[in-house]
């Protein structure tokens, strides 16, 4: 099953969306994998309507946003249209240009 | 010392580590020449022909010849220009020194701090610094043109699978939670343009030269919340120069020397790979770069005269001028909208026009603008007195004069991202 996958320090507890061989709060080596619950909190957004790129053309407008993870990471994703900053949200997944993100919608 | 070992311990944060640079240094290094080609849209020039053509204005501004120069400093973004070696040749400089260094904005003020540490470790005499790039007609900042063929590597990989690969897109996020946070509105921030497309309606050189109004800003199609198109600087083809070289040395240049009293290079928040991972966003690098800007140029931001913002976008020029202290944390957007910026306010923004308006040149034009400010000697279109100066009206209506009265300090505020700036400080010798 599909997943937002993220690392939490087995040393002082920091948690970080990208992985990496060591914490880089307290640089211990023993970082855990864990899965995320998917539940968060925006932290901004912007809604992208001039795409970057000739491929990205037919997928504008999209929503690009930041999400605060209830285990204490931010990570970048998709977003559903109209989301604002401090929307609680939950990650779904969705295919964009051949690849698979995590995209959020409104939390009931 | 082995992981294990430093477990506890956390890592120094670079506000916490001791960068400040000598004080012995301040007003000893002067920038004696600035020079730039034509901005345009469509140059019809190799960027080796922009860098000789910039560098060959900037030694006649001095009053130098190529003997005179053996230093070379560059920057280029994606190998978008044409490195030293190739440059010197051409102007019959041999060089003592020369580095190309990578990256676009914040690089002018930290090359102009390096100029300094290569002369004082008795490298060379005297180093020209240039930008040379054709910016609209080949390698376009977003990624468009040619620049779609450049293969994304090291932290652009991460942002492309989302469409996050440009410099709007990058900084968005930063401020619509400068709104969010503080109430900033579109209409207080689209004063940055308004205010910029005055000072370039005075300045013969500027690509857009028009003013507009905060209407036409926000009625400029959506590029990505917040930015609207004109909320976005002009991309441009143009070469462009400074020169520094020892205060002393200086006084038989033609212009009064601008004299550097201290120079911040590439300073960072505490993670600068994805700026957005971690702490607040709507705070931007200038709040570690001022404890070190001010401390060195030992004045502060109540005393300087004239600001060169960097304006990539009208938010950029904002947040820096909050982070720095020329406003209290939050009251960026009144400080924008209220004429304090206007050649004839309390202390004008960028005077030439800047990214919005004059050109885009990640920065360097702004540092040469206020080189010219300090000089007393905007070019401007006001008439030239027999002494071959301007003399200078102070009537700021369009198509009229932009230099400002008595200026005496100047800052340049450098942005490369939220997460890294630079920034320079100088004063009229």
């Amino acid at each position: 099953m599909t997943a937002i996958a993220f690392q939490r320090c087995g040393g002082c507890g920091a948690t970080w969306y990208f992985a990496r061989g060591f914490c880089p709060r307290c640089g211990s080596a023993e970082p855990e994998r864990r899965e995320a619950t998917g539940r968060g909190t925006v932290h901004a957004v912007t809604v992208v309507s001039r795409a970057p790129t000739e491929a990205l053309r037919r997928h504008a407008p999209y929503t690009l946003l930041l999400v605060d993870m209830a285990e204490g990471f931010r990570l970048m994703a998709h977003g559903e249209p109209g989301l604002a900053i401090r929307d609680a949200v939950r990650a779904e997944f969705h295919e964009f240009d051949g690849a698979t993100l995590p995209r959020f919608r409104r939390a009931e | 010392m082995t992981p294990s070992e430093r477990k506890g311990e956390r890592m120094p944060l670079s506000a916490e580590t001791d960068t400040t640079t000598p004080r012995h240094l301040r007003d000893k290094y002067a920038i004696v020449g600035v020079g730039e080609t034509k901005y345009s849209r469509g140059s019809g020039l190799t960027t080796r022909a922009l860098a000789t053509w910039a560098i060959r204005n900037a030694m006649e501004d001095a009053g130098l010849r190529p003997g005179d120069v053996d230093g070379l400093l560059s920057y280029q973004y994606g190998s978008d220009s044409t490195p030293s070696t190739f440059v010197a040749g051409d102007l019959g400089i041999r060089p003592n020194f020369f580095m190309d260094v990578h990256g676009g904005g914040s690089t002018t003020e930290a090359l102009i701090g390096m100029a300094m540490g290569v002369i004082e470790a008795g490298m060379c005499r005297t180093v020209a610094i240039y930008r040379a790039f054709n910016g609209y007609s080949q390698v376009r900042i977003g990624g468009t043109g040619v620049r779609a063929a450049i293969p994304v590597v090291g932290d652009a990989l991460h942002g492309r699978p989302y469409g996050w690969e440009s410099p709007g897109q990058w900084f968005a996020p930063s401020f619509m939670r400068h709104m969010h946070d503080y109430g900033t509105t579109p209409e207080q921030v689209a004063m940055v343009k308004v205010i910029h497309s005055e000072h370039a309606s005075n300045n013969p050189k500027a690509l857009y030269p028009k003013r507009v109004t905060v209407e036409d800003v926000l009625s400029s199609r959506m590029i990505c919340t917040p930015l609207h198109l004109l909320d976005c600087c002009v991309e441009t083809d143009s070469g462009t120069c400074i020169i520094v070289t020892r205060a002393d040395r200086a006084r038989d240049c033609r212009h009064v020397p601008a004299l550097i009293r201290a120079t911040v290079g590439r300073c960072c928040k505490p993670r600068i790979d994805m700026h957005y991972q971690a702490g607040p966003i709507s705070t931007v690098a200038a709040k570690y770069a001022r404890e070190i800007l001010w401390p060195n140029a030992d004045v502060g931001p109540e005393e300087i005269d004239v600001t060169g913002s960097y304006d990539a976008f009208t938010f950029t020029t904002l947040m820096q001028l909050e982070d720095y202290g020329f406003c209290a944390k939050g009251e960026g957007g009144a400080y924008v909208s209220d004429g304090t910026m206007r050649l004839s306010g309390k202390r004008p923004n960028n005077t030439s026009g800047g990214h919005l308006c004059e050109g885009y040149t990640h920065g360097i034009n702004m540092v040469i603008e206020n080189v010219r400010q300090l000089r007393h000697d905007a070019d401007d279109s006001c008439p030239v007195g027999a002494d071959g100066k301007r003399i200078h009206t102070h009537d700021y209506r369009e198509g009229g004069c932009r230099q400002v009265r008595d200026v005496e300090l100047t800052a340049n505020l450098g942005w490369a991202n939220p997460g890294t700036g630079s920034a320079l400080v100088m004063r009229r010798g």
